[in-house]
């Protein structure tokens, strides 16, 4: 069984696989329609993604006009934000209860 | 003129296999040739040739086993070399046992000089120049509050008898220390510090619990055992999600191929933390992890003209940080981010 699904699929994707069979010619025409169409797809797919990888470099090379203000808006990003929070002093057992759950989740990241 | 169809398959006159994978090689080396010439000076298609089809495909370095990681680093290691022109050690120490870094700051001494800013982009080979810069320690200049015990009360926290507090600048000192190294964007004041100002470093603080960790879709940034958050560069996506989960701002992206002159380079790397990154990818304060697990100082640290920075270990009892933590008065945010910083702003 398992050699006659190897014949089958391999006369669909048009590959020869076994000798001359007993089918009709027109079998064979089919199979060779489908080889015909199966190297079409893989030039096609090889010509799309060579296409696609010149675009993707020539593209990169190209000079970002705006990067200088990307790079200056990304350093000072929630800026405003920062400076408008307030910080509170901890009492000693806020301090005591905060070390005891930065350690207690260290241990449990451990196990 | 007989139609393709009609040519048996096979025959001399059709396409055989081999002529399809004649063509189809052709056209891809011709491709691939003619934008390597248009991009590449020497010197980079040299580097680029380095980049192998390994590193392209390598796993998430936290799955890797110890070989895998060995390999990679390797892969770095001469790719580095080539490209600046140096030998460049990429280092894949791992944590310390029984470590997990605390950072502490007194905000009372801090003069806002900035050097901490520069130490740390030459330590950890970070993009710079006036176009591409990068600085992972932002400094911010604030006017002069105080925390004030009706603020304390106002706000719903219990009294702390015998203790009102203010910010001063300078520590116990009102002269100006120095200039601001130049370079800065963000306050230009003649010398520091200023009378009317307190300065605020703020990094990556390391949380504990970490949104940037929870958000990142490929878990290419994460939490290392010793508490440092890490990114694996070569798996991170460029999506940018974890700068929009960090509540402190403090990651940054790579828009353009870094800016990383050769002369200027740190060829002590680690590959978690300052090795020369790429274009498309996030970066943050890493403690200099290249630093911290040889049982060296962070460059902030060791550069800080007053002592204004503490690095510790936050499981032992004697360390620096575990002092601050019993005997200095440590500030929190109002708001609960619940993040669990490992960084405390601090006064005497």
């Amino acid at each position: 069984m398992t050699n006659r699904l190897k014949t089958a699929l391999g006369r669909w994707f048009g590959l020869a696989l076994t000798g001359p069979s007993s089918c009709d010619v027109a079998a064979e025409k089919v199979s060779a329609e489908r080889r015909q169409f199966f190297k079409r797809a893989a030039v096609g797919v090889a010509s799309i993604a060579g296409t696609a990888g010149v675009a993707k470099s020539v593209v990169d090379s190209m000079p970002d006009p705006d990067i200088g203000a990307k790079y200056a808006h990304a350093a000072h990003q929630g800026e405003k934000e920062l400076l408008e929070r307030e910080y509170v002093l901890m009492s000693e057992q806020e301090k005591a209860s905060m070390l005891e759950e930065l350690i207690a989740t260290h241990k449990s990241h451990q196990s | 003129m007989p139609k393709e169809k009609d040519i048996p398959a096979g025959s001399a006159q059709g396409t055989t296999r081999r002529d399809f994978l004649r063509k189809a090689g052709a056209y891809t080396v011709t491709s691939f040739s003619g934008a390597a010439m248009l991009l590449a000076t020497p010197e980079e298609a040299q580097a680029t040739a380095n980049v192998t089809w390994a590193e392209h495909f390598q796993k998430n370095y936290r799955l890797m086993d110890e070989e895998e990681k060995q390999e990679a680093i390797d892969r770095l290691e001469k790719r580095y070399s080539e490209e600046f022109g140096k030998k460049v050690t990429v280092d894949g120490s791992p944590a310390i046992d029984g470590v997990l870094f605390g950072y502490a700051l007194n905000i009372q001494k801090c003069i806002g000089c900035r050097r901490c800013v520069k130490a740390c982009v030459a330590e950890n080979n970070q993009s710079r120049g006036k176009e591409q810069e990068i600085e992972w320690i932002r400094v911010l200049r604030m006017e002069k509050g105080s925390f004030s015990e009706e603020a304390r009360a106002e706000n719903g926290y219990p009294p702390i008898e015998g203790h009102e507090y203010g910010v001063q600048v300078g520590g116990n000192s009102y002269r100006q220390a120095g200039v601001v190294l130049e370079g800065q964007h963000y306050y230009e004041p003649d010398a520091v510090p200023e009378k009317d100002a307190f300065y605020f470093p703020i990094q990556c603080m390391q949380c504990e619990k970490p949104p940037c960790v929870k958000v990142c879709p490929v878990r290419t940034t994460y939490r290392d055992p010793d508490g440092i958050v890490v990114i694996d560069y070569n798996w991170c996506i460029g999506c940018r999600m974890c700068i929009g989960a960090c509540p402190y701002w403090a990651r940054r992206f790579n828009w353009g191929e870094p800016n990383l002159p050769k002369e200027e380079m740190n060829p002590d790397t680690h590959y978690l933390g300052n090795r020369p990154r790429m274009k498309g990818v996030v970066e943050k304060c890493t403690f200099c992890i290249q630093r911290t697990r040889k049982g060296r100082w962070t460059g902030c640290v060791e550069v800080c003209p007053v002592g204004a920075r503490k690095l510790g270990n936050l499981l032992d009892p004697d360390s620096d940080i575990r002092k601050v933590l019993a005997t200095k008065k440590v500030f929190r945010l109002r708001a609960d981010l619940n993040t669990y910083p490992k960084f405390f702003y601090y006064m005497d």
